[in-house]
């Protein structure tokens, strides 16, 4: 039993016309009222936040199984989590973490008891896998990793670019307990001239031509041996926002790959080349992952995350306390190498010290960060933390990153907080 | 539970906002209502179009959250809205489109 978002309708048809009433209705419930995205400039009512870039106002609203989190859009769901949750903890909540789903027609309604996972395509045994199938005959791996959207931080692109427009809330980090896709395959067996394998969840286009949302890694990286499809997180089950019965995990590499309600894995011997591979999430091929605006150049689908770290305890804009140590703690992460060390500055990166490293959960984890600094009345100070991980990448100093997609932002972001 | 049967429940559900509990059974089964649209796409010209031709697959948040965008840029959209996502609307559409987006959040004229 699957119901989906539009489950009383059975055509393409009915759908759109099932939405459009449905949209319709919500224009007759709020078409009269003040909508905040007209209040330019307004006051911000308790449940809005104002994201630090034009268009910024967001509601907060609570999603079933999901405490109040920054609303983007409502249909597909896309929901980000405000830095503060960041600071409680190196782990994010299950009813924290953000969510992006790209296609409205999504089951609402999921039997994990029949809910099934199909392994075909260039495989000698194609398998019909349960999540109980998933949970007793494969062993269960437990990794902590950060999952974390293509388009995080879009929004601080300068110039703009259209799409997704999150800050920096569009990650998480979850201690994701599954079966290897590794070993899933392997049961399967793969064909000599295995290349690829195409990963396709159960969210659904609403207009017929719309492709649907499929990804696909190489085999290489989909036998690696921390790859899960991961049916538990943070030791409960995924809440349905975030894929439940199981989502595929790929560690170090961006939450676009991480297939939400997993339910075709399809080997195939060619570089898919399907819409969601070769136009959309590709990045440019230099190293830098960076170019001019209006330059055309080479690109390559998106994959490994870069370094990344961030000031949790304390807002852009705050206020702090005089004459007193402050503890001023963030979170730092990249791809897989794990973090080496963070350094800190108050002064907008002209000095730096060495940060405290909190506990480590792992090198794809996010990694807890602590600093010192004790602030003088009337002073004001650009607080900035620079991560370098194991193999001494560290996160972009100076301009930062552009590219028409608005992918890869890792520059050293500043909070600036003044003492009184 | 059969498909009506969730269907009728849906649709009985379908009018509440936000917060509701998901119904679990035995673990297996997770059922959530999905709260309506929290914006609508406003007044404008050619508003019923947007409303019907963009409403279908996403919410007008989609074109209210975007940096303001040039003429250019919006009729880039519409057009990708239609040749790669396969929006059901023909060419004729794409003006009226892009002068109600540019009337919600254009830059320039």
């Amino acid at each position: 039993m699957t119901t989906r978002r539009d489950e009383s309708a059975d055509t393409p048809v009915e759908r759109i016309d099932q939405l459009r009433r449905r949209l319709m209705k919500a224009v007759g419930v709020l078409g009269g009222a003040s909508l905040f995205a007209g209040r330019i400039g307004g006051a911000l009512a308790a449940d809005e936040v104002m994201l630090p870039f034009a268009n910024g106002r967001r509601a907060l609203v609570a999603y079933p199984q999901k405490r109040p989190l920054i609303l983007m859009t409502s249909r597909p769901v896309q929901l980000e989590t405000p830095m503060s949750v960041f600071d409680e903890g190196a782990i994010t909540a299950n009813d924290a973490f953000f969510v992006r789903w790209h296609l409205a027609d999504m089951p609402i309604t999921l039997d994990a008891s029949k809910f099934t996972l199909k392994v075909h395509g260039r495989v000698k045994t194609p398998l019909a896998l349960k999540r109980e199938d998933l949970q007793k005959n494969f062993e269960p791996v437990e990794i902590t990793a950060v999952c974390q959207c293509s388009g995080n931080s879009r929004g601080f692109f300068e110039p703009r670019v259209p799409g997704g427009e999150w800050a920096n809330g569009a990650m998480g980090n979850a201690v994701w307990k599954g079966a290897r896709l590794k070993d899933i395959l392997d049961k399967a067996g793969l064909e000599a001239d295995a290349v690829q394998v195409r990963l396709n969840g159960a969210e659904g286009p609403v207009a017929p031509g719309t492709p649907d949302f499929v990804k696909a890694i190489d085999v290489d990286l989909a036998r690696h041996p921390d790859v899960l499809v991961a049916y538990s997180m943070n030791g409960q089950d995924l809440p349905l926002l975030n894929g439940f019965p199981f989502r595929l995990i790929v560690p170090g590499y961006f939450a676009t790959y991480w297939t939400k309600m997993l339910d075709d894995v399809e080997v195939i011997n060619k570089v898919d080349d399907n819409f969601w591979m070769k136009t959309a999430y590709r990045i440019p091929a230099d190293p830098s992952g960076s170019q001019e605006p209006g330059q055309t150049v080479k690109t390559v689908p998106i994959n490994r995350m870069t370094v990344r770290s961030f000031v949790t305890s304390v807002a852009d804009g705050a206020k702090v306390p005089a004459g007193r140590p402050l503890t001023v703690r963030g979170i730092a992460f990249d791809s897989g190498y794990g973090i080496r060390q963070v350094l800190f500055s108050t002064d907008g990166g002209r000095n730096w010290s060495q940060a405290r490293l909190g506990k480590d959960y792992g090198k794809y984890s996010f990694r807890q960060w602590e600093a010192n600094v004790t602030p003088a009345a009337g002073q004001s100070y650009a607080l900035q933390s620079l991560a370098i991980n194991g193999i001494g990448e560290s996160q972009r100093i100076g301009t930062a990153v552009w590219n028409p997609g608005g992918y890869l932002r890792n520059t050293v972001e500043t909070v600036r907080v003044s003492a009184g | 539970m059969t498909r009506v049967t969730l269907a009728l429940l849906a649709t009985a559900v379908a009018g509440l906002v936000a917060c509701a509990t998901p119904v679990a059974s035995a673990d297996n089964v997770v059922s959530i209502t999905l709260p309506e649209d929290h914006q609508s796409y406003k007044d404008g010209p050619n508003a019923d179009a947007a409303r019907t031709y963009c409403g279908i697959c996403h919410a007008a948040d989609y074109v209210y959250m975007q940096p303001p965008l040039t003429r250019a840029q919006w009729d880039a959209e519409v057009k990708k809205m239609k040749t790669v996502f396969g929006a059901p609307y023909g060419d004729d559409m794409i003006k009226p489109l892009t002068d109600y987006l540019m009337s919600q959040n254009g830059k320039g004229s």
